[in-house]
């Protein structure tokens, strides 16, 4: 079984190594716990763990400890006590893949629930081209992104994308794909909040259809209000990221629940423990969910008649493909 | 330019530092997997939303922001002149008077207006005070003006129209703004706002004042009609958590306005001193499942200071001093109540309750120095129900005990269907009801002129109530149509339409005058007195030309039929057959956007003034050019406009004559 995900070529050096290594532990693995770090205790992170253990449980070698870094901070001679005999590392979150990448060099690291631009740049930082690490991504693939726009607002002729500095791979992977989908583009960059306030108004002039990318100081608490009032003033429909940044006023998001995330964290692990030979490359979520806000459908105009069978449509596309 | 740039430039940066430092948020720099659970306050809840024009259960012509600017209207009610089926005159020159589907004198009060929600209906005129509205256009996001009535959404007075106005979020007006605006005639328009944040509230203030000369070359009277109008309101929205938000509006607008008094051998200008105080406080929590409530408090207080002095000099009588103040004081207190529950996919109810106080003190009116009072209760309610996704029905009424009036109940219901693709129909029928207001109820506008001895006191009694008014009602059936064209970018919108309205309250010329009346014998006797049967067809359409350029075009045909009791008061001429506007509007290269609007009207006639003479039709050319300059976080716009660029033609009655009006104007904003 292979992954459907996004192979990247510059990665096949360390996947053959992941493969390597994880042949060589095969055998030893059928008797030991997986090891999971992650820190603080937030809600996301209970459904994920909870999710796996679920998936993992006909799985005699599918035990799971987990181990709050929050509460139980690791250092290079605690963590090799805490599961000496786990094959992998997993990691939830970034912040635990971070620590986890400084401490511990020699074990290959899973890593789920970490935004995309974060995993690249911690692999550059901790294991440049060293291999034995894996991700996830927290962030849809920008295909599906696109797929969706395409799906909900066939007569959109522009795709607004608004980034951050952290978030420039993102928005010029969307923007590359609008162009391919022919759409035409244009992007804003703030690095600061307030920077909103000059950008957002431009930018509106010129699209149909508005991506802010997940970003904290994008979705701030103190600009909230504007991004999705000046927009819906604009007539300009926003797609989010999130179920919540649905409820906010974005009038459809696609994203993959933690139960989902867990369930391919599953899915990866059982297919690395049972077959020696397989390459897992990271990957973007494979499944996922999509919330419409109706209301503000109904209210721009949009013709959104059954989210469920948008689902199926975004999905049948991927299979398609 | 390079010093201005560079002077920008450092304005810029110290703008943003300044703004920045309050903005950042120095924990969340890096995006983590804790930015896609964060719980987001849902920021566009129902009552924030528009409703799509094809499901709503009535008429609906919406103004937004860029038409706003386009059209280069200085005020509200020029505004209006956009919207079918309305008139809109200056009855001089600092009070408008704007009515839909005619019947209307110079106190037009069959039509609601709100502001952010709040009624702006005032007890004194039965009507809104066009002319000292606490709210700056500028600061305007949209206006949502509902065809016919609709009592169940809006509340009382919605009789014939709701003009709902829509001001800006607080979040949307960040950073400083001002606005310069000068013309002929005296005229003279100033604004200014500054908008932040403190804490989790988000604040604007504006401030601004208008002047104007008024019908200065009025041939009748040779007064000045003028305004000087100072206004300052604030707004403060606050979210409290992802599901509880405050918004907090008050005001305050003052100043001047030249009226004149008519006595019987002459006219006495005097100046209207008004001012007026108000606030608003809404709390509003909305839940997941869709759910809203919300509760809103008003206080609002107008005191009018009218002073007139004359001295006077009536045949066979010796010369004396005459002075009398028709200036008011109203206040009003108003709760209400709202609840939105979705019960289903297909089925949403709204439902709220208001209780108002409103209190009158108006020796000039109400012929007693009592203050006094009124209660009116509410009850309201409408149900969305989708029996299929394209046939929508509605059906709400409100109830209502007035103590003017007593208890009515005014239903509504609708149907919308879509029957293909940007098509829809609509079917509405509603029944409403309008309270006389309290110069209706209990009017007495006496004039007592005291003389020296040994001659008796004379009276003239202008108007009277006959003090049993029951409430007017309005019985309206329409039929609308909407399309979205697809291959050529026009929106239409038809309507046709009967309202029956019975117990007209009217004014009715009466000698004798019931009330002892010296003078002449002769005075107004307000009672239920008329019927009037209207029936039209109105029409809006829209062609978009690119973004802000579009060709907007609308005609009401209106006719009405009544009983016509008093030869003043003539329900049927008070609306003009055919009236109608057409706005081009093109944005052009370099950031200049050329505007002209046409608007016409056939001949009518404003009840009560100026007898038999109907006002001849008139037709108006309004042309605005304008640019627009940005550069990083600043915006210019210059714009000159000529309002009635060609010939003059008279407005309300046979002596306003409006002549030409020509403005420039600077706006600057900085965020």
């Amino acid at each position: 079984m292979t992954l459907a995900g996004q192979p990247k070529t510059s990665l096949t050096a360390r996947l053959l190594l992941l493969a390597v290594l994880f042949v060589g532990y095969v055998p030893a693995v059928m008797a030991n716990t997986l090891a999971l770090f992650h820190y603080g205790d937030s809600p996301a992170y209970q459904e994920l763990i909870s999710s796996l253990r679920e998936s993992l449980a006909s799985n005699p070698a599918g035990a799971v400890k987990t181990i709050n870094i929050a509460t139980s901070p690791l250092s290079p001679t605690s963590l090799s006590g805490l599961a000496p005999s786990s094959p992998l590392y997993i990691a939830v979150g970034t912040r635990a893949t971070e620590r986890l990448m400084a401490l511990a060099p020699d074990k290959p690291v899973l890593s789920v629930l970490i935004p995309r631009q974060n995993a690249d740049e911690i692999v550059a930082k901790y294991r440049p081209g060293s291999g034995q690490f894996a991700a996830i991504y927290m962030d849809q693939p920008p295909q599906r992104i696109i797929r969706l726009l395409q799906i909900l607002l066939p007569q959109a002729k522009s795709l607004g994308v608004l980034a951050t500095p952290a978030t420039t791979q993102m928005r010029d992977e969307i923007i590359a794909v609008a162009a391919a989908a022919r759409l035409k583009t244009t992007s804003g960059t703030i690095a600061q909040t307030a920077q909103l306030y000059q950008e957002l108004p431009s930018m509106l002039d010129h699209c149909d259809v508005l991506y802010p990318v997940p970003d904290p100081r994008i979705y701030a608490s103190t600009t909230i209000e504007y991004l999705f009032l000046t927009s819906y003033r604009k007539h300009v429909p926003i797609i989010g990221f999130s179920e919540t940044s649905v409820r906010a006023g974005a009038v459809a998001a696609v994203y993959s629940t933690p139960t989902q995330i867990g369930k391919q964290l599953a899915s990866t692990i059982k297919s690395l423990l049972t077959n020696a030979e397989d390459i897992i490359t990271n990957t973007y979520p494979l499944l996922f969910d999509i919330k419409i806000n109706i209301q503000v459908a109904r209210s721009l105009g949009l013709k959104i008649t059954d989210q469920a069978a948008i689902l199926l449509k975004l999905q049948s596309s991927e299979i398609r493909k | 330019m390079n010093t201005t740039n560079r002077l920008v430039h450092l304005c810029t940066l110290i703008a943003v530092s300044i703004t920045s430092a309050h903005a950042r948020d120095t924990t969340q720099d890096v995006v983590t997997d804790d930015t896609y659970f964060q719980e987001l306050p849902q920021v566009l809840t129902a009552t924030r939303l528009e409703q799509p024009l094809d499901e709503a259960p009535a008429a609906v012509t919406i103004i937004d922001r860029d038409m706003i600017q386009a059209s280069g209207a200085r005020t509200l009610p020029d505004l209006l002149r956009l919207v079918p089926g309305f008139s809109v005159g200056w009855m001089n020159g600092n009070r408008a008077v704007a009515s839909y589907h005619g019947l209307s004198d110079n106190l037009p009060r069959r039509m609601q207006v709100l502001v952010d929600g709040r009624s702006e209906y005032q007890p004194s005129l039965g009507g809104p005070d066009w002319n000292d509205l606490p709210v700056s256009m500028e600061d305007i996001a949209r206006i949502e003006i509902v065809r016919g009535p609709n009592a169940a959404s809006y509340g009382s007075n919605s009789f014939q129209a709701v003009i709902n106005i829509i001001t800006l979020h607080a979040a949307e007006t960040r950073g400083v703004g001002t606005r310069l605006q000068l013309g002929n005639n005296g005229i003279a328009d100033a604004y200014a706002r500054a908008g932040g944040r403190l804490g989790n509230t988000d604040l604007r203030a504006s401030v601004s004042y208008a002047q104007d000369n008024g019908f200065h070359n009025n041939k009748q009277w040779l007064h000045d009609d003028y305004y000087r109008i100072p206004t300052v309101s604030l707004r403060g929205d606050s979210r409290l958590d992802a599901h509880n938000s405050l918004m907090l509006n008050a005001g305050y607008s003052g100043g001047a306005r030249g009226q004149v008094f008519n006595l019987p051998n002459s006219d006495v200008p005097y100046d209207e001193k008004p001012q007026r105080y108000f606030g608003q406080l809404r709390w509003q929590q909305s839940r997941d499942n869709g759910e809203l409530f919300s509760l809103q408090g008003v206080y609002n207080i107008v005191d009018v200071d009218a002073p007139i002095q004359a001295t006077i000099n009536y045949p066979k009588l010796p010369p004396f001093p005459f002075q009398t103040n028709t200036g008011y004081k109203a206040e009003r207190y108003d709760l209400e109540f709202q609840h939105t529950k979705p019960i289903s996919q297909q089925f949403r109810l709204v439902w709220g309750l208001g209780n108002r106080l409103d209190t009158l003190y108006s020796p000039a009116w109400l012929g007693h120095d009592r203050t006094q009072h009124i209660h009116v209760q509410r009850l309201f309610g409408n149900g969305e129900y989708r029996l299929t996704p394209n046939l929508i029905a509605n059906a709400g009424a409100m109830w209502e005990h007035n103590e003017l009036a007593g208890t009515t109940l005014s239903p509504r219901a609708a149907l919308n269907y879509r029957f293909s693709d940007g098509h829809s129909v609509r079917l509405s029928a509603s029944r409403g009801y309008r309270a006389p207001f309290m110069i209706e109820q209990h009017g007495m506008a006496k004039t007592t002129f005291d003389l020296p001895s040994p001659y008796p006191d004379y009276y003239d009694v202008y108007a009277t109530s006959a003090g049993h008014a029951a409430p007017e009602t309005i019985n309206a059936y329409e039929l609308g149509y909407l399309g979205k064209l697809s291959k050529i970018p026009l929106s239409i919108e038809l309507r046709i339409y009967q309202e029956q309205i019975d117990r007209l309250i009217t004014p009715v010329t009466t000698k004798p005058c019931p009330v002892n009346d010296t003078i002449n014998n002769r005075c107004l006797v307000i009672d239920n007195l008329d019927r009037a049967t209207l029936r039209g067809i109105e029409s809006q359409f829209r062609y978009t030309l690119g973004k802000r350029s579009w060709l907007m075009f609308n005609h009401a045909l209106t006719s009405i039929q009544s009983t016509d009791r008093d030869e003043d008061y003539q329900y049927s001429r008070s609306a003009p057959r055919h009236s109608g506007a057409i706005m081009l509007v093109r944005q052009l290269p370099a950031g200049i956007q050329a505007s002209a609007m046409y608007y016409r009207a056939t001949t009518m006639t404003w009840m009560g003034w100026e007898k038999k003479r109907s006002l001849s039709g008139y037709e108006r050319f309004d042309l605005r050019i304008a640019k627009r300059y940005e550069y990083q976080n600043q915006q210019m716009d210059v714009a000159f406009t000529v309002q009635n660029a060609f010939g003059s033609y008279e407005d309300f009655n046979n002596y306003n004559l409006f002549t030409p009006r020509y403005l420039f104007s600077i706006a600057a904003y900085y965020k």
